[in-house]
């Protein structure tokens, strides 16, 4: 039968049918006996069909419940439709990119935002860094010796306001007594990455200050849809998985990020209007799109010396309208990063796909200020930075990224709220945090075993989780305290550190009769009293 | 309110007025359940599904384009939903063969056996031709608003509802 014939008998069925039609079926199904017994077979399981119809019971309230679920979200996120950015239908690419850009972009993005994700992490301040006297508290059973490189007042002042407003912010303290940051800090992987002279070579290089400094930075981290990602299981899951950690540690990858092309493409206006186009979003979470990535043909296909041959082809070039992405495509780094084996084992993994699929990375990766980030010269410079690679393919990365307790972190909600708080960007932007973070002694300080220790010591975590602890750093007088220049300077003299280096203090205040005499409530009264202040 | 057309709803919750969505929801939640059940066959799920699909909707509501149907545009988003939640279903679960291995005539079965057999014939569809089913039967949409829903062109949508109903035609009447 001809497929016009089938389709006008299907047709007839559901009503679709002009006059005319209509009367060209009923003349078939009386001369043909085959048309009549296909319209019948037809119509008998469309009865059925629409019969189906009523055996779907719709929950009670499920209007109520999703319009609850639409109002938490608003009241969550000051979320409004009037001002939600608008794309401009003119800004998209052109269809001929989208199905190799897409893919590149995906991987790129990905990569990108696990990136982003760790340094958030790492560069995060750690309550160590105003606990220079380590002996506050009734709960301290012993201090630990505090060998490290002293900063000085040329690394960092106490009174910036930006650190007071971080510490004393109740999210700060919500993360800190949540307990994945204490978990995360005894975790070995994190002790040797914070002590790797990668990781100290990326905080000291001006690169990485700039990006964390930029205003771009500061939007992304209070970016809902950043902080969704970051909490999702699909995120975690990607990041502690073998084949992301083999990727990150490829040379390959580490090339690439380096080169200027991947550079070039990433501040390209063409590679953010694509990342915030609705056809890319839809395309990202089209299942068939998923299928196809993750199929063992598809790798294959991006493995062979052909495929490579036909990227770097001049008349492929020509194809593909954008410049930026003909120069990434087309070089030696990306070629051989396609082709690698780790490339194609993340590609093919369930946890790179399920990542793919979250609603979250969609709406990341639509995101004007995701784009501008990475569209930032900032971010650029941060990639092709040789301690940046070289972070990234060491193996203490790749033990941390995997570990459930930097996962635990990650997606626990103190820690998407603390990024997200206007006083985390604006210690993230302030010139004393990048003084202090590219210091030399802070460097030092971070690469010290004795730095390591500390924070991995029980002793530390049960202080840092106290309540005394807390509260103490979030009362006026220690603000009061450590906003006095005479305090800071104290900090700074060479007769301070000399104090705190040698064997004779350290041994006090190990001593239990110091431990006792500080948990004594008779000694807590006297400090306090208006005499003991006169003397 | 409940009288306006989906497109005044849309223009008056872009203008900040969010009652105008509740309308839009109290319009179509049944329907985007109906589909979101028909596909992953679990009503927890479909319920989640409709609740975050609602959600999304109402995030990208600037994305809308007024030249489609705004229902069209509401089922692309469920039935995206709903299809990789069945994916991700479908990687964790062993998928349950659940066949009916009797061999019952179709004249013979009960009502009940029948619509529980058919139930069964359209799960096992390829997704591409359950939604098909689905939008068609279900929601009785007329094939242009079928392809505007999937963004597909008619001749598409036609045999991909042919090829469905005859797939259905062999498992179930043949039985």
């Amino acid at each position: 039968m001809k497929q016009r014939i089938l389709n006008i008998i299907q047709a007839e069925i559901d009503g679709e049918n002009s006059p005319a039609e209509s009367r060209e079926v009923k003349k078939l199904l009386e001369n043909n006996a085959d048309a009549k017994s296909l319209y019948e077979d037809l119509l008998q399981i469309s009865k059925e069909l629409s019969s189906l119809k009523s055996e779907f019971e719709i929950p009670e309230n499920l209007s109520g419940q999703i319009k609850d679920g639409i109002s938490d979200r608003s009241e969550l996120q000051g979320f409004s439709t009037n001002n939600i950015h608008k794309i401009k239908k003119e800004e998209v690419m052109p269809e001929s990119n989208k199905f190799f850009s897409g893919k590149k972009t995906l991987i790129v993005a990905a990569a990108a935002i696990a990136l982003i994700a760790v340094l958030v992490y790492i560069d995060f301040p750690q309550p160590n860094q105003g606990d220079v006297a380590g002996t506050i508290g009734t709960d301290v059973e012993r201090a630990d010796r505090f060998r490290g490189a002293q900063m000085t007042h040329d690394d960092i002042s106490l009174d910036d306001e930006e650190f007071q407003q971080v510490l004393q912010s109740d999210i700060f303290i919500g993360l800190v007594e949540s307990g994945e940051l204490q978990a995360l800090a005894q975790d070995e992987s994190f002790v040797n990455l914070m002590a790797s002279p990668d990781f100290n070579q990326l905080f000291a290089s001006p690169d990485f200050n700039r990006l964390i400094a930029s205003p771009d930075f500061a939007q992304l981290m209070s970016d809902p849809s950043f902080n969704e990602l970051m909490s999702s299981p699909e995120f975690s899951q990607l990041l502690a998985s073998p084949e992301f950690a083999q990727l990150t540690a490829s040379p390959d990858f580490s090339r690439l990020s380096a080169s200027p092309e991947f550079s070039e493409l990433m501040a390209s206006p063409e590679f953010s209007y694509l990342t915030a186009s609705p056809d890319f979003n839809r395309l990202s979470a089209n299942p068939s799109f998923h299928e196809l990535m993750a199929s063992p043909d598809f790798s294959r296909l991006l493995a062979s010396p052909d495929f490579n041959r036909l990227i770097s082809s001049p008349n492929f070039s020509r194809l593909m309208a954008n410049p930026d992405f003909n120069r990434l495509t087309a070089s030696p780094d990306f070629s051989q990063l396609s082709a690698s084996p780790e490339f194609n084992n993340l590609m093919s993994s369930p946890d790179f796909s399920n990542l793919m699929a979250n609603p979250s990375f969609n709406q990341l990766i639509a995101n004007p200020d995701f784009n501008r980030l990475l569209a930032s010269p900032d971010f650029a410079a941060l990639m092709a930075a040789p301690s940046f690679s070289r972070l990234m393919a060491s193996p203490d990365f790749s033990r941390l990224s995997a570990s459930p307790e930097f996962s635990r972190l990650m997606s626990s909600p103190d820690f998407s709220r603390l990024i997200a708080s206007p006083e985390f960007s604006r210690l993230m932007a302030s010139p004393n945090f990048s003084r202090l973070m590219s210091s030399p002694n802070f460097s030092r300080l971070l690469a010290s075993p004795d730095f390591s220790r500390l924070a991995a010591s029980p002793e530390f975590s049960r202080l840092s989780a106290s309540p005394e602890f807390n509260q103490l750093i979030a009362s006026p007088n220690f603000s009061r305290l450590m906003a006095s220049p005479s305090f800071n300077r104290l900090l700074a003299s060479p007769n301070f550190s000399r104090l705190m280096a040698s064997p004779d203090f350290n041994q006090l205040m190990s001593s239990p009769n110091f431990s006792r005499l500080m948990a004594n409530p008779n000694f807590h009264r006297m400090v306090a009293s208006p005499d003991f202040g006169q003397f | 309110m409940t009288d306006n057309s989906d497109l005044e709803l849309v223009e008056n919750c872009l203008n900040g007025n969010k009652k105008a969505f509740d309308v839009l929801v109290e319009r179509y939640h049944e329907p985007m359940f109906r589909t979101a059940y028909g596909i992953v066959k679990d009503a927890e799920l479909a319920k989640d599904i409709v609740q975050n699909g609602f959600i999304k909707s109402w995030e990208k509501l600037h994305t809308y384009k007024s030249e489609y149907k705004f229902y069209s545009w509401l089922y692309r988003i469920m039935i995206n939903e709903s299809l990789n939640k069945e994916r991700q279903k479908k990687n964790h679960d062993e998928l349950q063969n659940q066949v009916v291995d009797d061999n019952t005539p179709y004249q013979q079965m009960s009502e009940a056996e029948r619509k529980s057999a058919l139930m069964h014939c359209i799960d096992e569809l390829p997704p591409i031709y359950k939604v098909v089913i689905q939008l068609r039967h279900f929601e009785e949409m007329s094939y242009a608003d079928i392809s505007e829903s999937l963004e597909l062109d008619e001749k598409t949508v036609k045999s991909r509802l042919y090829t469905a109903r005859m797939q259905l035609r062999e498992k179930f009447l043949n039985r």
